[in-house]
């Protein structure tokens, strides 16, 4: 086991070379830089642009450099110093910019994630024992309705209905008294009551998503033989659903953990812009939008990275609950 | 050997409801299986003998159901005054059921690779009858699995009872299913076809094994196979079935020397032998089982019965005779030949 740890995250050292790469590299591909996209900005204003202080800040910034230069100085700061460069657009340090939106990003991740298992497991595994059932019709059709409702609408409906009925504006994990305040108690509190509103909507459709995907996997595992052969045995329906089918129908689910935090950050980009929450899918676009290159490329990098650690970890549970994937070097007995 | 009744399967109907037909998987089926003997089932794929072994522990998946006739299982030798209980009157998912399976009846299956859970190690399944049965502790029912892969002849059962069915050989596996069916020292081991997936080799030794297990424990057998091979080996007494009907019965040399139904002898022929008498195109039995659901006048067999007399056969439905001691046959030509007539409800 500790030798399948060891290779697994040594395997995850040229996956992160090649995320940083692509990272880079997707970044620089549109046309132009963070200062043309400035100078035009400054042009449709109807303001003059001085050539000589253009050519002095592509100088300061080595934006005329190769591209390979430009990437061997980013990702050696990176390695070395932990200094994933400057945000143009915000004039500050990138690093200062991203830990605490990814915290909060990492922090909606994982509620959304423990949510939506929470709600999920019992309907659907409701919903495939009794398939068929009026309940089952039901659930299905909640379930329907989740996956096809945009996750932004839900979010507009919620701004709109707080506003209208509870006179509180939505917005923000953090509230505006704590805005600058050090993180105590107090404010952790403060942003678990805020979180579950955006919880609640980025959940919807990875739930009803998840309510479908169990309960097909479960519908197959359930007419498998070894089901009547526990029941041959005289255990009681419950008892052994739990702990035969259900058991072997979460496989596929631990496998998939890792693959969450993307696919959350991508759904939850325009979740956050209606709510405006300080996450990091909004900087991200816009970031992107004006080619703030080292903050838009460290964001993908270690976004990336987490994606990569969050396959790992969700390998290795597999390999906890699975023994067919622990044994799977070992030599028949 | 004795007489004594485990238990009796009379007139059992199972039916598969569809949205176009209704399938009568059992049609009205009569079996005893009796104390230390084993009762072999053979017939071909579709003729409803797996879910009519299914059918003794209300097991079928649905839209299959067991519609009618009764499964009685006689108490143990020492209780002779209580009354047997009617299985096929129990509600399959009740605790009465529950009670039973396992604990009375056992039962093992054709695929030990499906059959067994490969997440969960061989003890936990093993004992998993005992503790709930019994309710003995996880660490009594591990020391039982323990002696029950002894008892089914698994090599370093120590060993064996921690590891997980993925590890083990498809011999192993099914010695596995036997222990996990043994748990409970039940009366009566129903095994549905627990060799067909094995090699020759490791099938005989499965046999040999359930033969002595079957000589010591005195439980009653009811073996499911289509293998004659199997059943002139295990077997002492035999019912072949054909399209949800028992079609004859009767001792295993009875049926091997004197088969008196053309289903049986079509059986017997396409057994493939070696020598010159074996040389040439395998026999066959003409034609297949009907698509499930054809309703058929007169007797089942009749579309591919190399006697079937017409106006006769494809007339009239055939009523059980009895040619011999504990034979039973169904056939409209033998029933001129035969004085001790009766009819198929009568015993």
């Amino acid at each position: 086991m500790r030798r399948y740890i060891a290779r697994r995250v040594l395997y995850m050292v040229p996956t992160l070379f090649a995320i940083s790469l692509v990272a880079f590299l997707i970044i620089q591909l549109p046309p132009g830089n963070f200062l043309t996209a400035y100078i035009a900005q400054l042009s449709a204003q109807g303001q003059g642009v001085d050539g000589a202080q253009i050519r002095a800040l592509e100088e300061r910034y080595g934006l005329n450099d190769p591209v390979v230069v430009q990437y061997w100085r980013w990702i050696r700061g990176i390695v070395l110093h932990g200094d994933f460069g400057q945000s143009f657009e915000h004039r500050r340090e990138v690093s200062d910019l991203i830990w605490d939106r990814i915290g909060l990003t990492l922090a909606l991740a994982v509620s959304t994630l423990i949510l939506s298992w929470v709600i999920a497991f019992p309907i659907g595994v409701y919903s495939a024992v009794r398939q068929y059932s009026a309940g089952d019709y039901v659930v299905t059709f909640i379930g329907f309705i989740g996956l096809a409702t945009p996750n932004f609408m839900l979010a507009l409906l919620f701004a709109w209905a707080s506003f209208r009925y509870f006179g509180q504006s939505v917005g923000g994990i953090v509230s505006p008294e704590y805005a600058d305040a050090a993180w105590n108690l107090g404010k952790v509190m403060d942003v678990v009551s805020n979180l579950w509103i955006p919880v609640l909507i980025i959940g919807t459709a990875g739930t009803a998503a998840l309510i479908r995907v169990l309960r097909a996997n479960l519908l197959d595992e359930l007419r498998k033989p070894y089901v009547t052969t526990a029941r041959a045995k005289g255990l009681p329906e419950w008892r052994l659903i739990l702990k035969y089918p259900v058991r072997m129908s979460l496989s596929p689910f631990i496998s998939t953990i890792g693959w969450i935090l993307p696919t959350l950050v991508g759904g939850e980009v325009m979740v956050s812009i209606v709510l405006s929450l300080e996450t990091t899918g909004p900087l991200l676009v816009n970031a992107l939008q004006s080619q703030d290159m080292y903050l838009a490329g460290s964001f993908i990098l270690v976004l990336g990275a987490l994606t990569v650690v969050g396959t790992l970890l969700s390998d290795l549970l597999l390999a906890w609950w699975d023994p067919r994937i622990r044994h799977q070097h070992v030599e028949r007995v | 050997m004795t007489d004594e009744v485990v238990l009796d399967i009379r007139d059992l109907r199972t039916h598969f409801r569809t949205d176009d037909a209704v399938i009568r998987a059992v049609d009205g089926v009569d079996l005893t299986v009796r104390r230390g003997r084993t009762l072999c089932v053979v017939g071909e794929s579709g003729c409803g003998k797996s879910a009519m072994a299914r059918s003794v522990l209300r097991l079928v998946d649905p839209p299959g159901e067991v519609v009618g006739g009764r499964v009685l299982l006689y108490p143990p030798g020492d209780h002779p005054d209580t009354e047997p209980t009617d299985l096929a009157a129990l509600r399959p998912t009740g605790k009465g059921i529950r009670s039973v399976r396992g604990r009375d009846v056992a039962m093992i299956f054709q695929e030990p690779m499906s059959s067994l859970s490969l997440v969960h190690t061989v003890g936990n399944q093993i004992g998993e009858s005992l503790r709930v049965h019994t309710g003995i502790s996880r660490k009594e029912a591990r020391a039982r699995s323990v002696e029950l892969l002894e008892r089914v002849r698994v090599p370093a059962p120590e060993r064996i009872v921690d590891s997980y069915p993925f590890q083990l050989s498809g011999g192993m596996r099914q010695r596995v299913m036997i222990a996990m069916a043994l748990a409970c020292g039940p009366r009566v081991l129903i095994a549905d076809e627990p060799t067909t997936a094995l090699d020759v080799t490791t099938q005989a030794q499965i046999l040999d094994l359930l033969a002595d297990l079957r000589r010591n424990t005195g439980m009653g057998v009811l073996f499911i196979t289509h293998d004659m091979g199997v059943v002139a080996e295990i077997a002492d007494e035999v019912a072949v079935m054909y399209l949800g009907t028992v079609v004859e019965q009767g001792p295993v040399d009875e049926i091997f020397h004197h088969p008196q139904h053309p289903y049986t002898r079509a059986l017997l022929e396409a057994i493939p032998t070696f020598g010159a008498a074996g040389r040439g195109r395998l026999a066959t039995i003409r034609g297949s089982i009907p698509a499930p659901g054809t309703e058929l006048p007169g007797c089942v067999f009749h579309p591919r019965c190399p006697e079937a007399v017409e106006g006769l056969c494809d007339t009239t439905v055939p009523r059980t005779t009895v040619p011999g001691p504990g034979r039973k046959v169904r056939c409209l030509l033998r029933e001129g030949t035969t004085d001790r007539e009766e009819t198929a409800d009568v015993h």
